[in-house]
């Protein structure tokens, strides 16, 4: 099995893995920046293939670029296309990679940027191809350049399907409907009582910008309104969309509709924490986003010393601030390493502390204005598939709820929902409240589960090599 | 607006190359994923799972394996992440284990 020893690994080239190995490699920390993707830059910036020739390019993928451009004149390894599946605390550190330069990476340090994954809707119908997160849609519009539809239904809630309409408006596609499942008036009371917008009129001009173009192309964006079924036979065919109340409670009246061909779906980002939660690190529940982060110092280190997590990895709050986490990662990283002094990491930390701070404020109120909402939970039916790796129904779900499954592990061990080829990923929080509905029991509770390598499927080909005792 | 180019203009690509989708040839360009060049090509259904339902492309990032196709024999590889490459065998349509 072919082995690289490095100082410090990153996982994920997005914001946070590029800014930790700029300052890490840029103080002589020898780096390697693993990613499964082709390009770097991570889901955020999705950047154009490099492959393709552009006339301009825009802020964001002048931006990202230079993130990456940044990471490799600081002397940092890029690694791209090397999928991590395995992360174990040994003496050093040992990362597992599937299609990398090397299968295995012994760390003394490491810093998960896995960056964050889309939290599912559970509508019948979800499964049909044509329906997508509104993440795929706009990776496949802006890293590949691809329309991956012709008649849109975006829904959601939140900034991320404002930032779609806009870039499918821009592409002259046919949009038939923009809807927030938050009510106009629940958003607008939250938004005026906030001083969380305080130096933030970059981010509100943007939005402002997004709706404006929707507007201007006379797409109706509807507030309070949800997609309620998907409908189509071997792809997507139509949607019926409906009003809900306040709490995401779907209405028995007033439904339409909309003949489609792609649904995309945006209700908010969930921490890739599949890597970090491997190593049993402390963790605590956000009741807001209803998910585990990990515990963490001012620098992002775990409780499991020299792991550390930056960004949404950890905790969903923007690329601002996974930017400036892994600054601060990687300034911590290089002081352990004695590459730069106690006075120095502190007198270079402060401003990006303060920085860190403005954007959690923002992200909270994001959170608030548009986290989860319980009512959505009764768009499935009991023949809505919950676990699409395994098959697994709400009705099989709720069955091993009544017959005394009181935790996401324990569901699992009764359906196989969360066993299958994504571990979880898409399932694990739907059928944690759906448990905390039906018993009443606390989310965190309902929450618990184990997960473990391979993050990823690894071919059995791969795992023969290994010489288990080296 | 009903458009049969899903491929944006913005973008200059390079030569065009042919992959083959169950035995009929199909155009890709440098830098497409797997799934790019199915999605521009109009096909959606990836994959059918044991139960009989047809599957596609869903988070796009590489963490749900609904995108799953055989390419050049190896079976179960996520499209979404798989660049594609001159004279590709992909296999699409087939069952799930």
């Amino acid at each position: 099995m072919k082995e690289r020893r490095v100082a410090l690994a990153i996982i994920g080239a997005g914001p946070a893995g590029l800014a930790a190995a700029i300052e890490a490699a840029g103080r002589g920390v020898e780096t390697v920046v693993l990613d499964a993707h082709p390009e770097p830059g991570g889901h955020y910036y999705s950047l154009p293939s490099s492959e393709f020739r552009l006339p301009a390019a825009d802020r964001d993928t002048a931006e990202g670029r230079s993130l990456a451009e940044g990471a490799r004149r600081a002397g940092a390894a890029l690694w791209s296309g090397a999928q991590a599946w395995g992360l174990y605390a040994e003496k050093q550190f040992l990362v597992c990679l599937s299609s990398g330069p090397e299968a295995r990476l012994r760390a003394d340090r490491v810093i998960v940027a896995a960056g964050a994954q889309e939290r599912p809707l559970h509508c019948p119908g979800w499964t049909l191809p044509g329906v997508m997160t509104a993440g795929a849609a706009l990776r496949m519009l802006k890293n590949q350049m691809v329309l991956p539809g012709h008649r849109f239904l975006l829904a959601g809630s939140g900034p991320l399907q404002l930032a779609l309409a806009a870039h499918l408006v821009c592409a002259h596609v046919e949009l038939a409907a923009v809807l927030e499942a938050r009510s106009l008036r629940s958003l607008l009371s939250a938004w005026r009582s906030s001083t969380a917008l305080l130096g933030q009129r970059q981010r509100a001009t943007l939005g402002a910008g997004y709706i404006t173009d929707i507007v201007a192309a006379r797409v109706p964006l509807r507030t309070g309104w949800t997609v309620a079924r998907v409908v189509g036979r071997d792809q997507v065919e139509a949607a019926v969309i409906c009003p809900v109340d306040r709490q995401g409670h779907p209405g028995r009246d007033g439904q339409e509709t909309l003949p489609v061909d792609t649904v995309c779906l945006g209700h908010g980002l969930l921490p890739a924490s599949h890597l970090w939660r491997q190593i049993d690190v402390d963790l605590v529940f956000d009741p807001v986003q209803q998910y585990h982060q990990p515990v963490r110092d001012r620098w992002g280190e775990t409780s499991q010393p020299g792991l550390y997590v930056a960004g949404d990895a950890a905790a969903v709050c923007g690329r601002r601030a996974a930017e400036l986490e892994g600054r601060l990662a990687g300034l911590a990283a290089a002081a352990q390493f004695g590459l730069l002094s106690e006075s120095r990491l502190l007198e270079q930390a402060r401003p990006l502390q303060q920085d860190v701070e403005r954007e959690r404020r923002f992200a909270r109120l994001l959170a608030d204005l548009f986290g989860p909402l319980p009512g959505l939970l009764d768009l499935a039916t009991d023949d809505t598939v919950i676990c699409r790796c395994e098959n697994v129904t709400l009705g099989q779900v709720k069955q091993a709820v009544a017959d005394g499954a009181r935790s996401v592990q324990e569901v699992k061990h009764q359906t196989r929902a969360g066993m299958g080829w994504c571990q979880g990923r898409t399932c694990a929080g739907t059928v944690a409240r759906t448990i905390a509905a039906a018993t009443g029991l606390d989310l965190a509770e309902a929450s618990r589960y184990t997960i473990r390598p391979p993050a990823f499927p690894v071919p059995l080909a791969e795992l023969l090599e290994e010489d288990i005792h080296a | 607006m009903d458009r049969t180019e899903l491929r944006l203009p913005q973008a200059e690509r390079g030569q065009s190359f042919d992959v083959d989708v169950n035995g009929e040839p199909v155009v890709a360009y440098p830098g497409e994923t797997v799934a790019a060049v199915l999605l521009a090509a109009g096909v959606r259904s990836f994959n059918v799972t044991a139960s009989g339902s047809p599957r596609g492309l869903y988070c796009g990032i590489g963490h749900c394996f609904s995108c799953l196709v055989t390419i050049d024999g190896a079976r179960n590889q996520r499209a979404c992440v798989t660049p594609a490459q001159p004279g590709m065998h992909i296999v699409i349509g087939q069952t799930l284990p």
